[in-house]
């Protein structure tokens, strides 16, 4: 065991080579990922690999989806984190309830760039906003924009909400950029309401929790708005959805607070009750998400399942697609169980890498959701494949690198602590 | 006011009493509601006219409803009169509309409030007052109905399909698409391993009456068109999101994935046009000052031999036949820009259908016993079966098949559309592409 050391504000202060090495090459990325958006808006979505359902014999949605779907679900699980944190008022899970806070924002900005990414002709988002009083009552994508708004506005307000009480509640030395935020966050502020503050935290938690839960499960059940796909209707696919979203949401702020303590090595805020926690969380969800997938996947297996749904079933437990999809089952099932049977003991490193395995089998998972019944048609067509293009893959990994650089840059401007906070650990 | 008078009308206390206790269930002006009643009686009796009676009060509705588009609509004897459904007591839902917001809303909401205030009135009047005129109103109006309702739509006779693909090239040829946008294609498929029969299944776009890509467009881009039933996108709207794509069970919508390189070339052979181009000596509207449909004078000449150009935009001004733009949704438009055309020879006319050797496509308007579609259907043998494709989806297909529907598990063949033709369209734009294969190929 490490020698004990607190929660400092010198995160936002120190730049070390390794964040600058880091924020080198996350802004890398960044261009790369611009020069392949830009290359797809000239040429048109055929620099993907994506084709006509049919007789292009392709899947209409590909990685953009999917991946889409992955941000939407930890947005949804860092919400649902964020809100439990704030309402129950678990002051020694503090800094991963603003963690799971920023991420949730984060997550949320990827999700809905990912859609932009992927309609042919970007420059026209906007007539969505125009068109949503007349679509929103039947568009599964004008649900998805109100959903992710909802979501990103809700998020924010808790963001803003916590740090000014934070702020209120103690002044320490801030970096510039910190002491702007501030100034800006604590306008009109008085130490006076402190303790106003405190309970429209608590509720405003709860309201999350709520949004999580019920708004949160909308981006699965618009699989089910467009039924016309075998696969995609069903009346589990919100509850699909929602349960992935929990798991990666808490995987990723194990990950995330893994790193953390590594880097920092903060016992107090991130002390080993914490990871205990954080590891019991991921088992849970762990095996909840493993259920609902066999509850999901079993019924379609059998000979009773109607044939369309039938077809795509095998494909997935047996066929063409098994690979892919038992790997994600046991990039979720080996750590759970690990994690189980060693009570949640492995070590702060050791659970780092087995969030990041679930984080990996999720996203495999929700690339087969979306792809597979498109390779299927209904007609009487070929059976179609979906290769994804380095353009499609450096957009998407892309998207991932940006929502990290967005991260790693809040490190430097957002505290991730009050810092008078009395810990037992 | 009170008693009946000559014309049989019903102004007595009991009438009174009886459209008081109605109209106290509704949240609007009472003696409005008794004024528009005895009204309604005197219209139906010929007493006043349509006219007066809209005049006489506008300015009350517009108070009390908002809105008043009679005078200037011309609304139709049904649209105030009785409606039991709608009438408050009634079965309904109490008269109303659709949800605000979905498509085709507008015409809906004016619809409502003209039949929310003929319930009104209707419900002050009482069923004796007015049965008898509004039935008989109503009478006219179905006879009128009949002869308006147009609903385009195909009778596809399976059993006459040679599969020889001619259709699918009138198709491209007609609308310009790209050759890997089979807005018309053949399926050719083997039902099971005992037969080596194979069997064909000509797949245009359904043009669904509940067209579930209309209800799955973000920006009611895709709509059907109240007037005919052809369901279109508006490419100036198109995101190219393509969830109407997911949303449909047929697989007949085709995203423009790269800038067509013949975009500029909607034509068809034998419309000429005068040197404008805008409108030839039958005054047909063939606009040519849209981007990308300009004219080349020198390419055209007012021989009927020539090929000449549509118009991309629909008579409604909606940017929707001919080829998508990059980035956009296209399919099948039942050659909307012939329907639109205002000439006699190609309105109720496809590209499809006129070039089908073994009469199997007949295109026409389905709500018209005399079409050729209605017609094909009473003359086939009553043994032949008929069928609307995945008809259990729920989409009301407005293609009638005349044949067997393939099952769910037939297996598709090669057919004279080659997999040298589908790998040469498929890999156009995209050399990278997996090549496809036939499932019997591989075995």
């Amino acid at each position: 065991m490490s020698q004990r050391t607190d929660y400092s504000l010198n995160h936002l202060r120190s730049v070390s080579t390794g964040y600058v090495a880091l924020l080198i090459v996350l802004l890398a990325a960044t261009l790369l990922t611009l020069e392949a958006i830009i290359q797809q808006v000239q040429d048109g979505l055929v620099a993907t690999d994506m084709a006509q359902q049919g007789t292009q014999a392709g899947a209409t949605w590909g990685l953009y989806i999917g991946t889409f779907e992955w941000f939407a679900g930890m947005a949804v699980g860092a919400l649902a984190i964020t809100g439990y944190i704030r309402f129950n008022q678990l002051e020694q899970y503090q800094m991963v309830a603003r963690l799971s806070n920023i991420w949730a924002f984060i997550c949320g900005l990827s999700a809905a760039w990912l859609i932009i990414i992927d309609l042919g002709t970007p420059h026209r988002v906007l007539v969505i906003l125009t068109s949503w009083h007349e679509t929103v009552l039947h568009s599964p994508l004008a649900w998805d924009v109100t959903f992710v708004t909802t979501l990103m506005v809700f998020t924010l307000t808790m963001l803003v909400l916590s740090l000014r009480l934070d702020f209120v509640k103690g002044n320490p030395s801030l970096p510039i950029q910190t002491r702007i935020l501030e100034r800006i966050v604590t306008i009109g502020a008085t130490p006076k309401e402190v303790p106003k503050l405190e309970e429209m935290r608590r509720w405003l938690g709860l309201g999350l929790l709520v949004l999580a839960f019920t708004a949160g499960m909308i981006p699965g059940l618009l699989m089910g708005v467009v039924g016309g796909q075998p696969g995609y209707f069903g009346s589990e696919r919100g509850i699909v959805f929602l349960a992935a979203g929990l798991l990666t949401g808490v995987a990723l702020l194990n990950l995330t607070a893994g790193v953390l303590r590594s880097l920092f090595s903060w016992r107090d805020a991130l002390s080993n009750e914490v990871f205990r926690g954080l590891g019991r969380a991921l088992t849970l969800f762990g095996f909840v998400y493993l259920i609902v997938l066999f509850n999901d996947v079993l019924p379609v297996v059998t000979d009773m399942a109607p044939f369309f749904e039938g077809r795509i079933g095998e494909a997935m437990v047996t066929g063409s697609l098994a690979p892919l999809f038992w790997l994600s089952v046991l990039l979720v099932a080996v750590p759970t169980l690990l994690l189980a049977v060693f009570k949640y003991r492995l070590g702060v490193t050791v659970q780092s890498i087995y969030a990041v395995a679930i984080l990996l089998g999720v996203w495999i998972k929700a690339q087969l959701t979306v792809v597979e019944p498109l390779l299927f048609p209904n007609l009487p067509a070929i059976e179609g494949t979906y290769s994804p293009t380095v353009v499609e893959w450096v957009i998407t990994l892309g998207a991932m690198a940006i929502a990290l650089l967005l991260f790693v840059l809040a490190l430097k401007l957002i505290p991730l602590a009050h810092r008078d906070t009395e810990v037992s650990s | 006011m009170t008693g009946n008078n000559t014309s049989g009308l019903y102004f007595d206390e009991e009438w009174e009493s009886d459209a008081e206790d109605r109209l106290s269930v509704v949240d609007y002006d009472t003696e409005l509601g008794k004024k528009l009643g005895r009204d309604a009686q005197r219209l139906a009796a010929g007493e006043i006219s349509q006219t007066e009676f809209h005049e006489k009060y506008h300015e009350d509705v517009v108070d009390e409803f908002g809105v008043d588009e009679r005078a200037t609509i011309g609304p139709t004897p049904e649209e105030f009169g009785y409606d039991t459904d709608t009438a408050p007591g009634g079965d309904g839902d109490g008269g109303g509309g659709p949800l605000p917001g979905v498509p085709d809303d507008g015409d809906h909401s004016r619809r409502s409030v003209l039949k929310t205030a003929g319930v009104l009135g209707a419900a002050a009047v009482g069923l004796n007052g007015v049965a008898g005129a509004a039935e008989t109103l109503a009478d006219e109006n179905e006879d009128e109905e009949e002869v308006e309702d147009l609903q385009w739509g195909m009778a596809i006779n399976q059993n006459n399909c040679i599969a020889c693909l001619n259709c699918v090239e009138a198709c491209n040829e007609e609308n310009n698409n790209t050759p890997d946008a089979l807005w018309m294609f053949v399926h050719r498929y083997v039902e099971d391993d005992y037969t080596e029969d194979e069997e064909y299944l000509t797949r245009p776009c359904q043009h669904c009456s509940d067209a579930p890509c209309t209800a799955a467009c973000p920006v009611a881009s895709r709509h059907t068109r109240e007037e005919d039933g052809i369901v279109l996108t508006d490419y100036e709207t198109c995101i190219g999101c393509r969830y109407c794509e997911i949303a449909c069970p047929y697989g007949v919508n085709y995203l423009q994935w790269a800038t067509p390189e013949e975009k500029a070339e909607f034509k068809s052979s034998g419309i000429p046009l005068d040197e404008n181009g805008e409108v030839d000596e039958d005054g047909i509207r063939l606009d040519s000052d849209e981007p990308g449909i300009e004219l080349d004078s020198e390419e055209i000449e007012l021989d009927s031999e020539q090929e000449v150009r549509f118009d991309t935009k629909t008579k409604d001004g909606v940017e929707a036949a001919g080829p998508p733009d990059h980035g956009v949704m296209g399919k099948c438009t039942f050659c909307v820009h012939r329907q639109d055309s205002g000439r006699e020879e190609l309105v109720g006319t496809t590209a499809c259908e006129d070039v089908c050797p073994t009469d199997a496509i007949h295109f026409g308007n389905l709500e018209d016993p005399e079409s050729a579609p209605r017609q094909h259907l009473d003359d086939i043998e009553e043994n032949e079966s008929t069928f609307r494709l995945l008809e259990d989806h729920g989409t009301e297909p407005n293609i009638i098949y005349v044949g067997n529907e393939p099952s769910a598990d037939a297996t598709p063949v090669e057919g004279p559309r080659t997999l040298e033709d589908m790998n040469r369209d498929l890999h156009l734009h995209r050399t990278d592409r997996e090549p496809v294969a036939y499932p019997s190929e591989d075995e």
